[in-house]
């Protein structure tokens, strides 16, 4: 009697399976290609390729860098299974506070050390809402936003200015730029890149993120504290969003009350073309690195061959749908088994 | 502490829920390296006094003793810290995660603050050794079989160092193949003087596990004994306490023209070459392991799962493409094994659970007709005697057996031709069970050509009028029901044997 | 047996703990404004009037809530559906009529992915979200987004006459949030829609494909987001692209404190209008008591968590 149980199954092999969890090695290939290539002369390029070259790369790697911080905070929470829509706010509302700080002659380092225990407060809070409370996370951190929203609105009603004639503002927009590739935001991206990947491979609280997100129920059972674990996700999301604001703030020398908005979206929407799974348990920061990259890249490129905002919206939008699309018939699940 | 000595002993236990008394003076003990079988119906205790072991529950009353000195858990993590582990009915394997950390999970291996790999894969090396398993430490836990994450949790209990390891169904989704591995890898534990609280509907396993078996009723413990004392006769008896006979009361019925035909259906690597005819006022039982594919084929005959080839006719006519609301309109219905996953809308109104499937027949032009719907409903509440106080009560609120009614009433508002019911009386206390037998008997009578899946042979042999066997996705043997039909012959053939004849 | 009673049955609301909460905070806002600033017909009007666009997009959207999905795409098509208006502003039938076919087309495309292709509805409204800007931007820049002289009067008349003292906005909502509680209280489909989000499985089993459930809410609630962006238009007689940006979370905020869960199965029209309003009318008791509107969102973001704390705190006694 034949046994359909023992029928040979299809195996992947270990590249291809490698592949399908990381398409986004792949998609970061493909994009960077086809951005270099359409940006040619021959084909949408002006007279030459403004977007393959050495000094558009170092802005490129600048980009990444201050929104890859940002995103790599949602990451920690993406990752313990939750979500935060109030990291746009966090970063105005870190930037502000700076500002404020900053224009009152506070010390600069001590402002930036307040500016970021500021920001992991607003951290904790959310993942306090979430894990005591129980609310779920898209309502509890709609409603840290919508709160946010007023503080900010009220520091900072327009935009401040943090005056490059002080000693503060020159100092900071100086070590920004620092020179080449070298600029500020790309030292803290490397840096923090790999604090967090060891952080997440190497230390118990790191790896049990992953279980929090994965299974909570299995982690409760084993002891692990994963809601502490979630708000300790939080926090860390509300730590990267302070640096992400104190970034932005150095750039321009200004906090402005909008300077989150669309950041947050964008944010989310890189990590998930990244393979970080919204609902938890999967995902790290090369990940999220690279999924920031893509995004940048389409934005970058779209911005140097003269597109409207429309287009660089409308082609971003076609992008995560189509990773989700991708991700949906690599996953291999039985389409009609929901 | 050597074998045979106690290790853990547990007096009088009482566990009181708002309303319930679900433990109400259950004593017996467990000693170092023995397996200890519980048995019981479901709604038992079993459950309850699984939670009061590992710490989950906290008893009302009694004494819990481990080795002596009395022990007020708070957590199941203290349970653990004490050697007292479970492994549960609902694997919580983390799927994303390798197959090291599963094992060490909230117990990684240190060293200077940071995870130490090289420790981690070692010791799941060891770990995986001896449970006889050949897979990568690296591997992610969630491609493994179920079989294998079920190992995956016993060799979590053994890195905590386990005293004790109790295990609820664990072979209730394992395959003949995996479940003998389950069985060695328990003698190797006894061997290494670990104890194993063995829960298990499943007798025959019972019976070939156990050292010592102890049976639970309503809350309390009715008799321990030894293996070599016992029968699976004399278990039954002390399970129920009262025999087994005309709890189905099988009436003959007529037995009319074909209603369904299913024909050569199959589905890669899940189930093949499925032919089967049902007839009007005709019961056709369904019976395997668990595991077989029976209600894999049940879910492709109703059209809720793919099949690769093969077809399905009702009354002559080929449902295609197949789907559950064409088989619905053919009149198919299917009560499925899972009630709360696949039956019921929890939160939603007794009312709302009954009509979801007959809204044409409740409605004009797509607007609901109130009055029918709660008529209807109110119908099915007290022809079924579905204990409520209301039909807008939600579904969730309901018991086990309430709950099966409301299902059954949902499907029997649709007037169908055929019904496939998958495990009727799982979760259900015995005298539920009779008057869902009862409803089965009603509906055969009435014209009603009806499939009973179930993994119970009494239960199956009980209602069924022709038997059909199916192991490893194929269907081994067709039996009539006849007085003369045994056990044994049926039972050989959902293990793989040939039929007699 | 004793079936549901009264408000309890003509609205579906379940649990009246939170719109309690709300209308304490009501109460405290007129005790402090003073009774006659606020509850006089001119303030009134207004309130309600300025509140109109969004509600009639949250009472759509909670069709989709309660499948337990979301759509946070509503904001940039009620501005696309704006736009669309705008540029159609000396034909009435035009200017509501290809607004809400576009806006369909919109949510049909949310409805194949999330209820044909089972994406996850979060993040692909999110992507449709900046096609719907893209979409928005490539049709209305350059267009003269003010009508001015070229007007119709029926537009007009839509976003600024009133009819019975009552802005005809409001009766436009009105009639929105009647059709769509009678969908979903009165017909086999919101019975299937319910049936969706409570157990989409169980719900497939019972012979409702819960794809198709999923498509057709997203497809009426782009047709209402559609009504809304003309409306939005009728009302100032001019708009912008970016108008509806952010209307996504102002909808999904009245939603909730009407009592809609975010995971399915569980809400109610009245609800929404009432989550919407009260919204309003916290904005505008703050504008009333000379506070800035900022201090609103504060209030709102703290109201928002009291109110559905409250409603978990009551659910995990019961």
């Amino acid at each position: 009697m034949k046994q359909a149980e023992k029928l040979p199954v299809k195996e992947d092999s270990k590249v291809v399976k490698f592949f399908k969890r990381n398409n986004i090695i792949l998609i970061l290939i493909l994009v960077y290609a086809a951005a270099a290539l359409l940006a040619s002369p021959g084909l949408l390029g002006g007279k030459k390729n403004t977007f393959f070259t050495v000094s558009n790369t170092y802005d490129l790697l600048t980009l990444v860098g201050v929104y890859g911080i940002l995103a790599m905070g949602l990451t920690f929470v993406f990752i313990v299974g939750g979500i935060d829509l109030s990291i746009g706010y966090q970063v105005a509302f870190c930037a502000a506070i700076f500002a404020v700080m900053a224009r009152s002659g506070v010390n600069v380092i001590l402002a930036m050390v307040i500016t970021l225990v500021c920001g992991c407060a607003v951290g904790y809070l959310n993942g306090t809402i979430v894990t005591r409370i129980g609310i779920p996370p898209l309502i509890g951190t709609l409603a840290v936003m919508t709160a946010l929203k007023g503080i900010v609105y009220i520091i900072c009603p327009d935009s401040l200015s943090v005056g490059s004639a002080t000693l503060a503002g020159n100092t900071l927009s100086a070590v920004y730029k620092l020179g080449g590739a070298i600029t500020l935001p790309v030292i803290l991206i490397v840096i923090l890149t790999v604090v967090f990947t060891i952080f997440l491979k190497y230390t118990v609280t790191g790896s049990n993120f992953y279980i929090t997100g994965g299974n909570f129920e299995a982690g409760m059972l084993s002891g692990i504290n994963p809601n502490r674990l979630s708000r300790i996700a939080y926090t860390l999301g509300g730590f990267c969003s302070a640096l992400c604001g104190l970034l932005l703030c150095f750039r321009t020398n200004t906090a402005t009350y909008n300077m989150g908005d669309g950041i947050d979206i964008t944010a989310i929407c890189a990590i998930v073309v990244g393979g970080v799974k919204m609902q938890g348990g999967r995902g790290n920061m090369a990940m999220c690195i690279m999924g920031v990259a893509v995004i940048q890249i389409i934005t970058n490129v779209m911005n140097k061959l003269h597109y409207s905002t429309a287009v660089v919206a409308l082609v971003t939008g076609i992008v995560v749908i189509l990773v989700l699309i991708l991700d949906r018939f690599t996953s291999g699940r039985d389409v009609l088994d929901d | 502490m050597s074998r045979g000595d106690t290790f853990i002993e547990v007096k009088d236990i009482v566990k009181v829920f708002p309303g319930v008394r679900a433990l109400d003076g259950v004593s017996f003990d467990i000693r170092e390296g023995e397996c200890h079988s519980l048995c019981g119906e479901n709604g038992a205790g079993k459950s309850t006094l699984i939670k009061v072991l590992t710490g989950a529950h906290e008893r009302t009353e009694g004494q819990y003793l481990i080795d002596g000195n009395e022990v007020h858990f708070k957590s199941t993590q203290e349970a653990i810290a004490m050697g007292v582990s479970c492994v549960y009915q609902e694997l919580s394997i983390v799927p994303e995660q390798s197959v090291a950390k599963n094992l060490f999970i909230g117990n990684l291996p240190k060293k200077n603050g940071m995870i130490d790999y090289r420790k981690l894969y070692a010791d799941t090396k060891d770990i995986l050794t001896q449970l006889d398993m050949d897979i990568d430490p690296r591997m992610n836990a969630g491609e493994l079989s179920i079989g294998q994450q079920q190992m995956i949790e016993i060799g979590r209990a053994l890195t905590r160092k386990a005293r004790l390891i109790i295990m609820d169904e664990p072979t209730s989704s394992l395959s003949e193949a995996e479940t003998d591995k389950l069985f060695e890898i328990c003698a190797k534990l006894k061997e290494r003087n670990i104890a194993i609280v063995y829960i298990s509907h499943k007798l025959d396993e019972v019976m070939h596990l156990s050292d010592r078996i102890t049976v639970i009723r309503d809350g309390k413990n009715i008799v321990s004994m030894n293996k070599e004392d016992t029968t699976q006769e004399e278990l039954i008896a002390n399970m129920i306490g009262r025999s087994l006979e005309n709890m189905y009361n099988k009436e003959k019925v007529e037995i009319g023209e074909t209603v369904l035909e299913v024909i050569k259906l199959s589905r890669r690597n899940v189930f093949h070459d499925i032919d089967f005819t049902v007839h009007k006022g005709e019961v056709v039982g369904f019976f395997g392991l668990v595991g077989a594919g029976r209600s894999e084929i049940m879910r492709a005959v109703f059209g809720a799962d793919p099949y690769d080839s093969g077809a399905v006719r009702i009354t002559g006519e080929e449902l295609k493409p197949h789907n559950p609301a064409l088989s619905i309109e053919h009149g198919m219905a299917f009560a499925t094994e899972d009630r709360k996953k696949e039956g019921l809308m929890l939160r939603l109104s007794i009312m709302m659970n009954m009509t979801i499937s007959n809204l044409k027949r409740l409605s004009h032009f797509g607007v609901m007709d109130k009055k029918k719907q709660q008529d209807a409903a109110k119908e099915f509440v007290e022809s079924l005697r579905v204990k409520t106080p209301s039909i807008a009560q939600l579904v969730g609120n309901l018991s086990g057996g309430n709950q099966q009614k409301v299902v059954l009433s949902k499907w029997l508002m649709t007037m169908p031709k055929v019904l496939i019911v998958d495990e009727p009386t799982r979760g259900i206390d015995v005298g539920s069970k009779a008057e869902i037998y009862g409803i089965l008997n009603e509906l055969a009578k009435s014209g009603v050509a009806i499939i009973v899946v179930s993994s119970e042979i009494e239960e199956v042999m009980g209602v069924s009028d022709k038997l059909i066997t199916i192991y490893e996705g194929a269907k081994t043997a067709e039996f009539d029901v006849t007085p003369e039909l045994t056990r044994e012959e049926v039972l050989s053939c959902a293990l793989g044997g040939a039929p007699k004849s | 047996m004793n079936d549901k009673k009264g408000l309890k049955k003509i609205t579906g609301i379940e649990n009246f703990g939170i719109y309690l909460i709300m209308l304490a905070f009501i109460v405290v806002v007129i005790l402090i404004v003073g009774p006659d600033k606020f509850l006089n017909v001119k303030n009134l009007t207004s309130l309600v009037r300025s509140q109109a666009v969004i509600c009639i997009i949250a009472v759509a959207a909670t069709l989709v809530m309660i499948t337990g999905n979301i759509d946070l795409s509503v904001g940039w098509m009620v501005g696309f559906a704006s736009v669309i208006a705008a540029a159609h502003s000396d034909n009435a039938f035009l200017a509501i009529v290809l607004p809400i076919i576009a806006c369909a087309l919109c949510g049909a495309l949310n409805g194949i992915l999330v209820g044909g292709l089972k994406l996850n509805a979060f993040i692909t409204t999110l992507g449709t979200m900046y096609v719907f800007e893209g979409i928005a931007y490539l049709y209305g820049e350059g267009k003269s987004l003010s009508g001015g002289a070229t007007n119709s009067a029926i537009l007009k008349a839509l976003g600024q006459s009133s009819i019975l003292f009552i802005p005809t906005p409001v009766w436009v909502l009105a009639a929105v949030a009647v059709i769509f509680w009678f969908i979903l209280r009165k017909t086999t489909f919101g019975a299937k829609i319910y049936a969706v989000g409570a157990n989409k499985t169980a719900a497939r089993f019972s012979g409702v494909s819960p794809g198709k459930t999923v498509f057709l809410a997203y497809l009426l609630t782009g047709c209402a987001v559609g009504l809304a962006g003309s409306i939005m238009y009728a009302r100032v007689m001019s708009t912008q692209i970016y108008a509806g940006s952010g209307y996504e979370f102002d909808v999904l905020s009245g939603i909730v404190l009407g009592g809609t869960s975010v995971t399915g199965g569980k809400g109610n029209i009245p609800g929404t209008v009432l989550g919407v309003i009260f919204i309003g009318i916290l904005g505008n008791g703050f504008t009333l008591m000379g506070l800035s509107a900022n201090v609103q969102y504060i209030a709102q973001g703290i109201i928002l968590l009291v109110a559905v704390s409250a409603d978990i705190m009551k659910e995990r006694r019961a």
